[in-house]
């Protein structure tokens, strides 16, 4: 009933059309609108100067948009007043549509709240690299719903907040220093203290590699094919393509020199009324 | 060679640092200047400038506009901290003292009369280090040297082999540890905070003020520099004022005491 006394109210205000009744309280409706998105903005710009340095980038994009939106549902609430509109029967139309959209936005809800739980936990803050699945990104943004990363090849990607809170993800840049697991096989003929210090040479000349914490060299397995060498680098994180690329080029020029065999698999074809004819592949 | 000179127009000039490059040419308002590093590993005794000399090849050239006519080679601390690893444990005992020297690299900048930077690089190549937790901690650049105690009177080491105090581009910092504490210090790495060091020159050679560690009897380590600058020695930059001197001794404070355990 509250919510047809509503239309009511809006379809009384057309006989007033041109009138000049009408143009005079669009007139203070428009300067009181005008008031209240300025001295929201003020507010928005005072508390974010207030607060920044003290709390992560997100948490202070958080409260700006707060901020604004309130702003926006003064603003509504503004329009309705000036055009007559009694609010406590769309107040009352809203409890019933509340329980529809709640139904209807049980996900959009859930990603809320995994909002909020993101900005207090802080897993991560904006420009951090994330690894979420199979996407890794920069932080562009955390919203309410989702947060957008850009990944390394330029794409853009939303992920919601709930998928966030649910599944495991990685922040990559989280602690300023990394390591650098290189794995190397060599062949079973090789003696592996003289591989060992070969590894240690390019790791301690390595430019990108840090000296400390030292590098990690462990003999890890017998396989079939050889014997797995684990090489751990410790890098500075913003040098992760510079050690690996480096690294990969310097230990194959070195074993090729020092002879170290690095074996691959082979394949041999044996036709049935000839010799073998080995490839390599 | 830290000095202003005036380049002649279209001439490339050259300095040398004991291995590594600077070059230099003018023509005009138009500057060109280009450096080719040296790994700190092979450097070898040649240094000074700026001589006359031919384009450098297959070096990225950098360019610069500017109506100045003169320019120096000017030499600068890194702003990060540099790690220096003793060749052996150094174990200071109560009240006695010990004085090390070691061989900062500097970054060179290209200065103009008016103090703007033409440009500036660090000549030598250096890998990095990094002290503290992997959670947190401090870039370091990691300097390939040992560092060798000099006991009051002693002229020579006798360990020392690099024979970097023969290396004019470099700039030499002359420490002094005291243990004024009750226990023994055993000294293993040192880190030199560079914000409060001046540099200083005379005949083509560089030093930097005195640093003086003192581990004190309630177990805590104060280090200070020797501020007032020293006698018949040109200052070629000056070191911070007020503020960084807290900060340098808070840090060293925080970096001594962990390294050295107390």
């Amino acid at each position: 009933m509250k919510f047809l006394n509503l239309f009511n109210d809006l379809f009384q205000q057309f006989p007033l059309l041109g009138t000049k009744d009408f143009y005079s309280r669009l007139i203070e409706g428009a300067v009181a609108i005008l008031l209240i998105l300025v001295s929201f903005k003020i507010i928005q710009v005072f508390v974010a100067r207030l607060i920044k340095g003290h709390v992560p980038d997100q948490r202070l994009l958080f409260v700006r948009k707060l901020i604004r939106y309130t702003g926006f549902v003064v603003v509504i609430m503004t329009i309705f007043n000036r055009l007559g509109i009694d609010l406590s029967a769309l107040l009352g139309a809203a409890g019933i549509a509340g329980v529809a959209l709640g139904f209807a936005s049980q996900t959009s809800v859930s990603n809320v709240i995994s909002g909020l739980f993101l900005v207090s936990e802080k897993p991560f803050v904006l420009g951090d690299v994330i690894q979420v699945a199979d996407t890794t990104g920069i932080v562009e943004s955390i919203d309410l719903l989702s947060i957008k990363l850009r990944t390394f090849d330029n794409r853009f990607v939303r992920i919601p907040n709930e998928t966030l809170i649910k599944t495991n993800m990685i922040n990559v840049t989280r602690y300023p220093i990394r390591r650098l697991d290189v794995w190397v096989t060599v062949g079973y003929k090789e003696d592996l203290e003289r591989v060992k210090t070969v590894l240690e040479d390019l790791a301690r000349h390595n430019l990108y590699a840090l000296d400390n914490p030292e590098p990690l060299i462990v003999l890890d397995k017998f396989d079939a094919s050889g014997i797995n060498i684990l090489c751990g680098l410790w890098f500075e994180k913003s040098n992760y393509l510079a050690l690996k690329n480096s690294i990969m080029l310097e230990i194959k020029r070195r074993f090729e020199a020092e002879r170290i065999e690095i074996p691959y698999q082979k394949i041999d074809i044996r036709l049935a009324d000839s010799q073998s004819i080995p490839l390599k592949g | 060679m830290w000095n202003f000179f005036e380049p002649e127009n279209s001439q490339w000039y050259r300095w040398r640092l004991d291995g590594s490059l600077v070059y230099l040419r003018r023509n005009g308002e138009e500057w060109r200047i280009a450096f080719v590093p040296e790994d700190f590993n092979k450097l070898h005794v040649d240094c000074g400038g700026p001589d006359k000399a031919d384009p450098p090849e297959g070096t990225p050239i950098s360019f610069g506009v500017s109506r100045a006519k003169k320019v120096a080679l000017k030499p600068r601390l890194n702003a990060l901290p540099y790690l220096i690893v003793s060749r052996n444990v150094v174990r200071i005992l109560p009240g006695a003292e010990a004085s090390f020297d070691v061989a900062l690299p500097p970054m060179v900048r290209l200065e103009l009369e008016n103090g703007d930077s033409l440009g500036e690089a660090m000549p030598y190549r250096l890998s990095n280090t990094w002290f503290g937790d992997t959670t947190a901690g401090t870039l370091c650049l990691s300097l390939p040297t040992a560092l060798d105690p000099r006991c009051h009177g002693e002229t020579d080491t006798g360990i020392c082999e690099e024979g970097y105090e023969n290396f004019n581009s470099l700039v030499h910092c002359e420490i002094v540890v005291r243990n004024e504490s009750k226990v023994p210090v055993d000294l293993k790495r040192l880190a030199i905070y560079t914000d409060l060091l001046g540099i200083y020159e005379k005949d083509g050679r560089l030093t930097t003020d005195v640093v003086h560690i003192n581990s004190l009897p309630d177990g805590g380590l104060k280090m200070t520099v020797q501020g007032e600058g020293k006698k018949g020695w040109h200052r070629l930059t000056s070191r911070s004022e007020s503020g960084l001197s807290e900060l340098l001794v808070r840090r060293g404070v925080n970096f001594l005491r962990s390294m050295t355990g107390l």
